[in-house]
């Protein structure tokens, strides 16, 4: 089976690397990171596994082949909980017992690939918050280029959960687990 | 009725009230930078109604947004800060080449601090701190950006809000030895920060998509105008450093953003152009 991205009704737009997408049926919004960027541009039906894992290979900067399938496996995996795949196209199945831990590990930094918000309707947009909740701290990706600042970190250590930094309840990004 | 017709980001508003007197307080609510109209159409209605009641002894008045009654009460204060409200969100819901991003904005060395957030997350008290500490006072609630990605000043008096029942306490920035800001300028530093009570200020930075996925949480047309509002943020973030953390009390924390600032500054002038 070939990935193939949902198109229909979705409002995209490139940040840089990264790409932002509104989807108006349920009013949440998404940015892809560098990474997840290039897999979904890739999804067009035409392209396998393999050949996209090539061209994140090239385009990304990883070392082997393995570690860029796995790559593309997992954001696969978020694209489709995110439903930005067109359904049935899933490779999902076909995935499975290819996973591999210790490569998975190794790319921790870059997942999850997706973020995502609700849309703030005009009833919250301006409304007061709900009382603070404890946070955690935001893992910054590796797409990321900046100098060193002093007292700004550049954390690329990822943390256990996303950071929910926006305004709007975030859904989680499910994190999958290597099998 | 007497009325009074203004425009504020290209949006035309209409108040209207029983008597002078209260047309002059509701006056008081216009936003800032708004400029008189002599349009007999505007875009929204706003009026103000009072009726005796019926043993004359106290005076109730109603809000009505063209037709539809608002609010109601005996406290015409109330009632104008309802009004307050629903101007200032009728301008930002139509204003038609504004994007109204929830946040606070101050400018410094000529560029622009945006520290974006929802009510209750001390945007004003580090608006406020920050002002204190020197910079130029651009907005406690809305960063207002054009389709450039610039800032343009919506310098209303700062909102704090007090006490159990946060109620709101207004002052200019020269209340505090600040200026309003007068121009537009470009983003220069994007701070996603919120208060929590002993928070420690470790900011990261954070990518622009990340930080455009978050300015676009706090538009107040996100649904509306998905595409125009990911286009302006996205020329807003551009080639712009966003950062993140919680903070604890705002005058280090403001310190600390200025200094960073400093040496973005300090980094673009010593880049060749």
């Amino acid at each position: 089976m070939k990935p193939v991205a949902r198109t229909d009704r979705l409002i995209k737009h490139v940040v840089g690397q990264e790409t932002l997408v509104y989807d108006p049926a349920d009013d949440t919004a998404c940015c892809l990171n560098s990474l997840a960027s290039v897999v979904w541009r890739h999804c067009d039906g035409r392209h396998s596994v393999a050949e996209i894992a090539e061209a994140v290979q090239t385009e990304m900067g990883f070392r082997d082949s393995a570690e860029a399938e796995e790559a593309v496996l997992r954001v696969l995996d978020e694209l489709e909980a995110h439903h930005l795949l067109v359904e049935g196209t899933s490779v999902l199945d076909a995935s499975i017992g290819r996973r591999d831990l210790v490569r998975a590990l190794a790319l921790l930094p870059l997942f999850p690939a997706i973020q995502q918000i609700t849309a703030p309707s005009f009833a919250t947009a301006g409304s007061p918050a709900p009382s603070p909740t404890p946070s955690t701290s935001f893992a910054v990706t590796p797409s990321v280029t900046a100098t060193s600042v002093p007292g700004v970190s550049l954390s690329m250590t990822p943390t256990a959960t996303p950071t929910p930094m926006f305004s709007m309840s975030m859904t989680p990004t499910p994190t999958p687990s290597p099998t | 009725m007497t009325n009074r017709v203004f425009v504020s980001h290209g949006v035309s508003i209409g108040v209207r009230a029983d008597d002078p007197e209260l047309l002059d307080r509701a006056s008081q609510c216009f936003p800032p930078g708004w400029e008189a109209s002599a349009s007999a159409s505007p875009d929204a209605w706003y009026s103000l109604v009072r009726s005796a009641e019926a043993d004359g002894a106290r005076t109730r008045y109603a809000l009505f947004q063209n037709d539809e009654k608002l609010d109601e009460g005996y406290r015409v204060t109330r009632l104008l800060e309802s009004m307050d409200r629903a101007i200032r969100v009728q301008v930002g819901r139509r204003a038609p080449e504004r994007l109204f991003v929830h946040a606070g904005a101050v400018a410094w060395k000529n560029r622009c601090i945006v520290l974006p957030g929802r009510s209750g997350w001390g945007k004003t008290t580090l608006v406020a701190a920050l002002v204190r500490a020197g910079a130029i006072y651009c907005s406690d609630e809305y960063a207002v950006l054009d389709a450039e990605g610039l800032v343009h000043p919506y310098a209303r008096d700062l909102s704090f809000r007090q006490g159990a029942h946060r109620r709101v306490r207004r002052s200019a920035a020269d209340d505090f030895g600040g200026q309003d800001a007068t121009q537009p300028l470009p983003v220069g530093l994007v701070v996603h920060t919120r208060y929590i009570p002993g928070a420690e200020w470790a900011p990261r930075v954070v990518t622009p998509g990340e930080s455009a996925l978050a300015l676009f949480g706090n538009v107040l047309v996100a649904r509306e105008r998905p595409a125009f509002a990911f286009s302006v943020i996205s020329r807003a973030v551009s080639g712009v450093v966003s950062l993140q953390s919680d903070r604890g009390e705002a005058a280090a924390v403001a310190a600390s953003i200025l200094a960073y600032a400093d040496h973005l500054h300090a980094s673009t002038r010593g880049q060749p152009t």
